[in-house]
């Protein structure tokens, strides 16, 4: 119990940066609004990884299995980022839509970052890569 | 694989929880072996057997060719 308990800090500061941001945003107009998103962004992943830390000690960080099941789901990820990447090449290249370079970056953040997170949940419902 | 975990585990009267913490694992890892859907490291194996006070892997786990 005393190893998850180091780990509190992190539950109390979070939503301390969290609320932080959010009331700077709305009471200080000047403030910036890309350092209220990064404000609330890392408070939020301080809660994240506080509740994790609290739910599986030192082994939150992963055990063999999730290490493997993290390494494979991120091989699978690329290979998708990959074939997003020659998607909307085609795409531009047929010029069916009109992308920018914010789109695009969007786009491939947002699959990167998604399949790594679906595909790493589906593995773990298995078990094991077989 | 087909493991003999749960039968040792009572025989200890050990929960699922407390040998993960023993072998350094998370429960989770624990009820895929013994559901038989997770081929563990020889590591892991060897951690798991000596917690299990079992004289050697193979009394732990039974390797299925099929």
């Amino acid at each position: 119990m005393e190893a998850k308990n180091k780990y509190n800090w992190r539950l109390v500061l979070g939503p301390v940066i969290l609320l932080g941001g959010i009331i700077l945003g709305i009471f200080w107009s000047g403030f910036p609004p890309y350092l209220v998103s990064f404000l609330t962004a890392l408070g939020a992943v301080f809660i994240v990884i506080g509740i994790r830390m609290m739910k599986y000690g030192d082994s939150a960080k992963g055990d063999e299995r999730t290490r493997k099941i993290w390494a494979y789901s991120a091989a699978y990820s690329w290979w998708l980022t990959y074939v997003a990447i020659a998607a909307l090449y085609l795409v531009d290249y047929l010029k069916i839509v009109e992308l920018t370079v914010g789109s695009i970056l969007g786009i491939l953040l947002v699959t990167i970052s998604l399949s790594q997170i679906i595909i790493s949940w589906i593995l773990s419902r298995k078990g094991d890569i077989q | 694989m087909k493991t003999r975990i749960k039968e040792l585990r009572a025989r200890f009267g050990l929960t699922q929880e407390d040998l993960a913490k023993k072998v350094g694992v998370r429960r989770e890892t624990i009820l895929f072996l013994e559901r038989g859907k997770y081929n563990p490291s020889l590591k892991l194996a060897y951690d798991i057997a000596r917690a299990l006070k079992a004289k050697n892997i193979e009394e732990v786990f039974i390797f299925d060719e099929e």
